[in-house]
């Protein structure tokens, strides 16, 4: 049993199906992403999961305790971080936590055990004083993530984290996330900034029109997606992008890419080129063949790696609901 | 949990310099903060740096002070007891307007923004309980009401020195004006709690201001003609039992707004049936309660007027239960098995069912006061009047409840809580304005306008004898109501069944790394 799953999770509002049959897991230690375009069921799913919400059908377990069902005793065990989250008027960022410890029911020494140890975690230090209101994008993000671990929760649902943090903000924010996952905190975390998640997750849910359209590691959904690429290309004749190198340069190296018929929008750099040829592995091999044969000497010959954005468009189509 | 930089430490850290030990003010204040409701700690804190609350609390400080000197300075021309008289009076009207509009328009928006989805959420997630944060919002309410109570008092002392005013007087004015306060607060923060919309939040709020100025403003008079209002107006309350009586009515309203105020925050999936049912009786009680041990000589009146109070409880009651669904969460089913049989979750578990049966129940025991206060009744007449109304109020409320609900539930679009109670109060509504019309066209003696909620309810109750076969149908209808009720108490209350089990649960995903990898 993984600590968290979530089993064939639907909420539907109206005539409108959010969230149709979603069914992931993950366990402690690891941090799984969850992409989707937007108005996909991302959030709706999180707070589900959150136990903000209740699904139409389906549930989400926490160590085999219904978020649903057994809302009050799981929520200690939940860090919820919306992409949004409000704050008070005249609250000090310590106040701001101090609250919110005082609400999860920590007292005394403990309490200012767990406020010191997060204001460190999250590097807040200085900030201790000031008031929340006046917190810049970057800052705000960080004070929500240390209400969100001020109880020390086992599972964080990070509902795009770094939306609108700049390049170094993010970086700063990854390494963090990072070492919550190092700590044996299982983290559900959504982005838009795709490049993101492919370096932290270890694995990754493909959500669109309510429904997951891949799951699992980012290493299977390519291999899954790479295959499916093949099998239309042998169907329907389609292209890929093919990037080539040679050992030392060739005078005629432009020409003989030329000289190939099936080739087409060819781009050379020195010894690297990127062209365009047949997307079907055999009609690739017969093309890397002739180009040895023409007396190029080719060190790499290779379609170009998906990465997690190319995924997510594969996958998706960008409808919303 | 470790910092980001992990780094050991090169050299011991240099031993702290020894902390000077707190004093007991300190200590106490320690002390007090630790075991306080987090809400009031954190709308104590942020009180103190609200510039609408500082300009507030000087504006009064200003004020009190200016009337202070101004009347003291005239004070030898004007006649013996005038000018305390004079000062008192402006006290009580810039104290009133502290706690009866500022206030309650504080603790609304304070309840408002804490029902914001951004922030209520959080709060939801941390396990206070929503009982909790409403009494803390109370109790903020309260403190807030207090300082500014304590900056008037210095003057009411001095109002009092000036003579021509009793100690009973400042006393009475001393309860009235918190009190009236909290009540206001009270509904101010329920109304609060009521939507996360903004736009219904909004109107709320614009309500709430109104409402709390128009009543301030109409009791200037009072304030400003202490030497009539304090003498003759409120002397009866202020030398009879008046206080007594306020309080518990007071405190009946204070609880009753906390009590819904916190069931409408309570999560959907939980229990939110009880504590209203509950509290609904215990309206009924107080009423009975008091009738017995403070009516005598007039137990069969006191009776009756807890007899209606009753059924006006018993109304709110069935808008509520009634319309519950039959299927309660597992949530539910779990709190209820938990439930002593001393608790009664015959009546008072969730669902429907319950429901009915806690309607049934308190209608019930309504009717058997108003059967005890009926034989205690001298025979003179005077009773027959809220009797009546209070037996139309039962058999109209059970009989249109009853129809509607039926109605809600063979329409698919109405099926749920939310909307049955939706469309009885629109019923109910319609049928009391058009009985109204017929009223007004046709003259009160007309028999179908007797036959509407309200307007009808007057028109019987008045004349009971000219309108006894209206009263009989109504009875009757309503007893017929009441028995399909209890056939549908009888009826089982299901479970709802979340997990889809047919379904396989998802394997796992495989971790990418092992999770205690060192970062790159």
């Amino acid at each position: 049993m993984s600590l968290v799953e979530i089993t064939h999770l639907s909420r539907r509002f109206g005539n409108v199906q959010a969230v149709d049959d979603v069914s992931f897991s993950f366990d402690a230690g690891q941090v799984f992403g969850f992409i989707g375009p937007n108005g996909a069921g991302k959030t709706t799913t999180m707070r589900i999961l959150a136990g903000l919400d209740e699904p139409s059908s389906g549930d989400c377990r926490i160590a085999g305790l219904s978020t649903i069902d057994d809302a009050d005793t799981v929520a200690r065990r939940i860090g919820y971080m919306p992409d949004d989250f409000g704050t008070y008027p005249n609250t000090t960022v310590f106040e701001y936590l101090d609250f919110f410890a005082r609400a999860y029911g920590l007292k005394g020494a403990k309490r200012d055990n767990a406020l010191a140890d997060v204001i460190d975690f999250c590097q807040l230090g200085g900030l201790s004083e000031k008031l929340v209101t006046t917190l810049s994008k970057g800052m705000r993000q960080r004070l929500g993530l240390g209400r969100t671990l001020v109880h020390d929760p086992e599972v964080l649902i990070l509902d795009e984290p770094s939306a609108g943090l700049d390049p170094r903000a993010r970086v700063e924010f990854r390494e963090l996330i990072r070492l919550l996952a190092r700590q044996g905190k299982a983290v559900l975390i959504s982005s838009h900034i795709l490049a993101d998640l492919q370096e932290i997750c270890d694995a990754v849910a493909i959500i669109e029109l309510g429904r997951v359209v891949a799951t699992g590691t980012v290493k299977d959904i390519k291999r899954d997606v790479q295959a499916r690429v093949v099998e239309r290309a042998r169907a329907e004749g389609s292209r890929a992008v093919v990037e080539l190198r040679i050992a030392q340069p060739v005078e005629r190296f432009p020409n003989i890419l030329a000289e190939q018929a099936e080739v087409s929008e060819v781009e050379i750099h020195d010894t690297i080129a990127s062209l365009s040829c047949p997307a079907d592995p055999e009609a690739q091999a017969a093309l890397l063949a002739r180009l040895i044969a023409a007396g190029l000497p080719v060190c790499h010959f290779a379609t170009r790696d998906h990465n997690l954005e190319d995924l997510f468009m594969h996958l998706t189509e960008g409808k919303v609901q | 949990m470790a910092a980001v930089n992990e780094t050991p430490a090169a050299v011991p850290p240099a031993a702290p310099p020894r902390a000077k030990r707190p004093g007991v003010l300190e200590r106490f204040a320690e002390w007090t903060s630790e075991r306080s409701n987090p809400i009031v700690v954190r709308y104590a804190r942020q009180q103190l740096r609200s510039r609408g609350f500082i300009i507030l609390f000087s504006t009064v400080l200003g004020f009190a002070t200016l009337f202070a000197i101004t009347v003291g300075a005239t004070a030898a021309e004007r006649s013996e007891g005038d000018a305390a008289l004079t000062l008192f009076g402006l006290l009580a009207a810039i104290w009133a307007f502290a706690v009866w509009v500022f206030e309650p328009i504080a603790a609304f928006r304070a309840t408002a923004n804490e029902r914001d989805e951004k922030t209520w959420d959080l709060v939801r997630l941390t396990g206070l309980s929503p009982g909790r944060l409403i009494w803390g919002m109370f109790l903020a309410s309260v403190l807030q009401g207090l300082l500014y109570g304590a900056a008037i008092a210095p003057f009411l002392v001095m109002a009092y020195l000036l003579r021509g005013i009793s100690l009973d007087e400042i006393l009475f004015v001393l309860f009235l004006i918190p009190v009236a306060g909290w009540c206001a607060s009270a509904g101010a923060i329920f109304l609060g709690s009521v939507s996360s919309t903004k736009g219904a939040r909004n109107a709320l709020g614009v309500l709430v201001a109104i409402v709390a100025g128009f009543i301030w403003f109409s009791t200037l008079t009072v304030w400003l003609n202490f030497d009539f209002t304090g003498h003759f107006v409120l002397s009866g309350l202020i030398d009879g039992p008046g206080v007594v009586l306020l309080s518990n009515f007071a405190v009946i309203w204070i609880g009753a707004m906390l009590v819904l105020g916190g069931t409408v925050l309570r999560h959907p999936a939980s229990n939110r049936s009880t504590a209203p049912r509950l509290y609904a009786w215990l309206v009924f009680l107080n009423g009975v309660v008091w009738s017995l041990f403070v009516g005598d000589p007039f137990i069969s009146e006191a009776l009756t007027v807890a007899a209606f109070f009753g059924a006006l409880a018993a109304f709110l009651l069935g808008i509520f239960a009634i319309t519950e669904d039959y299927t309660i969460t597992p949530r539910q089913y779990r709190e209820t098995r938990h439930m002593r049989p001393w608790q009664l979750p015959i009546i008072f578990a969730p669902g429907a069912a319950r429901g009915r049966a806690a309607y049934l129940a308190l209608v019930a025991a309504i009717a058997a006061v108003v059967a005890v206060a009926y034989a205690l009744d001298d025979g003179g007449g005077r009773l027959r009047e809220p009797m009546v109304f209070t037996i139309l109020i039962c058999a109209h409320g059970t009989l249109l409840i009853t129809i509607c609900d039926a109605i809600a539930r063979k329409t698919q679009r109405l099926d749920n809580p939310v909307m049955r109670r939706v469309l009885f109060v629109s019923v109910f509504a319609s049928l009391a304005f058009i009985g109204s019309v017929i009223t007004s066209l046709a003259g009160d003696r007309d028999p179908i306008a007797a036959l509407t909620p309200i307007p009808g309810m007057w028109i019987i109750a008045d004349r009971p004898g000219r309108f006894e076969e209206q009263l009989l149908l109504i009875v009757i209808a309503g007893g017929a109501a009441a028995l399909i009720l209890l056939i549908q108490a009888i009826r089982g209350t299901t479970v709802l069944e979340r997990t889809v089990a047919t379904k396989k649960a998802p394997e796992p995903v495989a971790t990418r790394e092992p999770a205690t990898e060192p970062a790159e």
